[in-house]
């Protein structure tokens, strides 16, 4: 059985004032808004308690790095600290740097259906070689508005999970469809539950 | 550290390219062979923004005023073409990529448009004119290493036997959008690209696609090993020790005794070629394989370099003929592994049996993955 917990982490972007993780990030202040978030939510999680650090991580953010890609191209591009964000692999090196991690990670794309196929490559890559996996991304709620999230999904065969996600293929093709499906069946965004049928390829 | 190493055999059953070169494996192959330098002047004129300076790229040689994605997907289809892919059951598809279709939209694009990712758009392109409805198909996006992390994840596909065969397909193309970010960055070559080379001074841009068919089906050529690794080390750069590439080429089964023949990164960067010396001079007992590399012919084509370098790998264990970094006379004396320079004097008298391809992108990502024959 897979056991999937979701949270969500939100944040404005550009920040507020100077993030405590800033010694840990070279030039914190050129990270972009994906960049920043996860290194946001990386210490946010780290110090709510979350117990366990990815054995295997997919990146998986709706829009890649557009956002970052059309701010280069706007002023000019011209500036090497716009570009070096025009990945959308980038805003993993934050994260790394705020959780002292390193490890295989994929950075995935299947609009309008990212998180997804994400959802579908993560539960097939956790097993005894990779015990814990993480899906993390970012979606703009528009005016600096931001949230980070993460699917942590974890073979659990001692504990049955009360809450059940069952998604037929084809049921849920689209990330808002699956976060719909993920809001009716745990009450919100944030929570546990067993992922009951994983193979949702689109 | 991640290793995958397949318990049933994986094949390389077919593949195919399209670079500067020309259209298909052998005209890569014969520029690789003859040392051609395949850059050329990039026509700016047409672009949203005109680079500070003159540049060069080893782009192809077509008409230009169309599409990026109609461009990077005609190649797809020629590539696709000349693999007679025939799966034997269920088969995925993954394309990777840096930037795929990008330029299409970046500069004018409406918010509408720039709400999708730009990469997923070529995939579909091509699975609907090639007439392939996969099982599976997916974009994976790691930089510069991405036809690596793409055949990590087909090698995953075909261990966990989730399909038969993998269609893996990789293309970035040369716009004005990377041209003015490489060169913003400072790290294009502003005479030619000489990687190791004491007096390397960067890249040289390049567009390629192409097209890998990986399967459980018996054949001769092996994919024995790939491994990959993530470092926050720096947004850009690596760490100059190379322990994350070494963890890499560790997880891909390589180990002090070395394959045959490396084909390094090699973009000639001065901070890259340093750390993929220190990744082989750690790993591998002196005195170390040879090392060569590709991007001095046909330029760093981004997301589908790593294709490119696999695509080498195949072809020197499929003849057992090897090539030299035609634009380097003489390796850094600093580095301790050995090249194969103009001017390195060693012959390699063994037919090469096992091949390792290294990789390294933005954001820290390292992979590598070893390939042989079958004995």
């Amino acid at each position: 059985m897979i056991e999937v917990r979701t949270s969500t982490y939100a944040y404005t972007f550009p920040a507020q004032g100077e993030p405590v993780w800033k010694e840990k990030v070279d030039r914190w202040y050129q990270l972009d808004a994906a960049a920043f978030g996860l290194a946001d939510a990386a210490h946010y999680w780290k110090q709510s308690g979350s117990p366990s650090r990815p054995d295997f991580v997919l990146l998986a953010s709706h829009g890649a790095s557009n956002d970052s890609d059309a701010k280069f191209a706007r002023e000019g591009a011209s500036s090497p600290s716009k570009f070096v964000h025009t990945l959308p692999n980038i805003r993993a090196t934050a994260f790394c740097q705020v959780s002292a991690w390193s490890g295989p990670l994929l950075c995935l794309q299947k609009d309008p259906g990212t998180i997804v196929a994400a959802l579908t490559e993560a539960s097939e890559f956790v097993s005894p070689q990779y015990p814990t996996v993480w899906i993390l991304g970012v979606n703009s709620l528009g005016s600096g508005k931001w949230e980070a999230y993460r699917f942590e999904l974890k073979l659990n065969e001692a504990q049955k999970t009360p809450r059940t996600l069952t998604l037929e293929p084809g049921e849920a093709t689209t990330d808002e469809a699956l976060w719909q499906r993920i809001s009716e069946s745990i009450g919100n965004r944030e929570g546990t539950f067993q992922l009951d049928n994983p193979s949702l390829s689109l | 550290m991640s290793p995958i190493r397949s318990k049933n055999s994986i094949s390389l059953a077919g593949y195919s390219c399209s670079t500067a070169a020309g259209r298909g494996t052998e005209a890569f192959w014969q520029g690789l062979q003859q040392g051609q330098d395949h850059g050329k002047l990039a026509v700016t004129s047409d672009w949203k923004v005109t680079p500070k300076a003159e540049v060069t790229t080893c782009a192809f040689p077509l008409n230009r005023s169309v599409s990026m994605k109609e461009r990077l997907v005609s190649e797809l289809l020629h590539c696709f073409s000349e693999i007679n892919f025939q799966p034997q059951g269920n088969y995925g598809v993954i394309f990777a990529s840096s930037k795929g279709c990008l330029e299409d939209v970046v500069w004018s694009g409406t918010p509408e448009e720039l709400k999708s990712d730009p990469l997923t758009p070529c995939l579909t392109e091509f699975l609907d004119r090639a007439g392939l409805k996969p099982k599976r198909s997916l974009v994976v996006s790691n930089s510069c290493a991405s036809s690596h992390s793409a055949l990590f994840l087909a090698g995953h596909w075909l261990d966990k036997q989730i399909v038969d065969d993998v269609l893996v397909i990789a293309a970035d193309g040369v716009g004005a959008f990377v041209v003015n970010g490489f060169q913003c960055l400072g790290a294009l070559s502003t005479t030619r690209c000489r990687p190791f080379a004491a007096n390397r001074d960067g890249l040289r841009l390049g567009e390629a696609v192409g097209a890998l068919w990986l399967s459980r089906q018996e054949r001769s050529l092996r994919l024995l090993g790939i491994g990959l690794d993530i470092e926050g080390h720096a947004v850009t750069r690596s760490s100059t020790s190379g322990g994350s590439l070494k963890k890499a080429l560790a997880a891909s089964g390589a180990s002090d005794v070395g394959p045959d023949i490396v084909i390094a990164h090699g973009t000639g960067t001065l901070a890259n070629d340093v750390v993929e010396d220190n990744a082989f001079a750690s790993l591998f007992a002196a005195p170390s394989p040879w090392v060569t590399c590709t991007k001095w012919s046909i330029g760093h084509t981004l997301g589908a370099s790593g294709l490119m370098d696999i695509i080498a790998a195949a072809e020197i264990l499929r003849t057992g003929k090897t090539f030299r970094i035609a634009s380097t006379e003489v390796a850094d004396p600093s580095f301790r592994s050995r090249y194969l320079t103009m001017t390195a004097s060693e012959e390699i008298t063994k037919v090469p049996q096992e091949i390792l391809v290294s990789s390294l992108g933005f954001g820290g990502v390292h992979a590598a993955a070893r390939f042989g024959v079958a004995r």
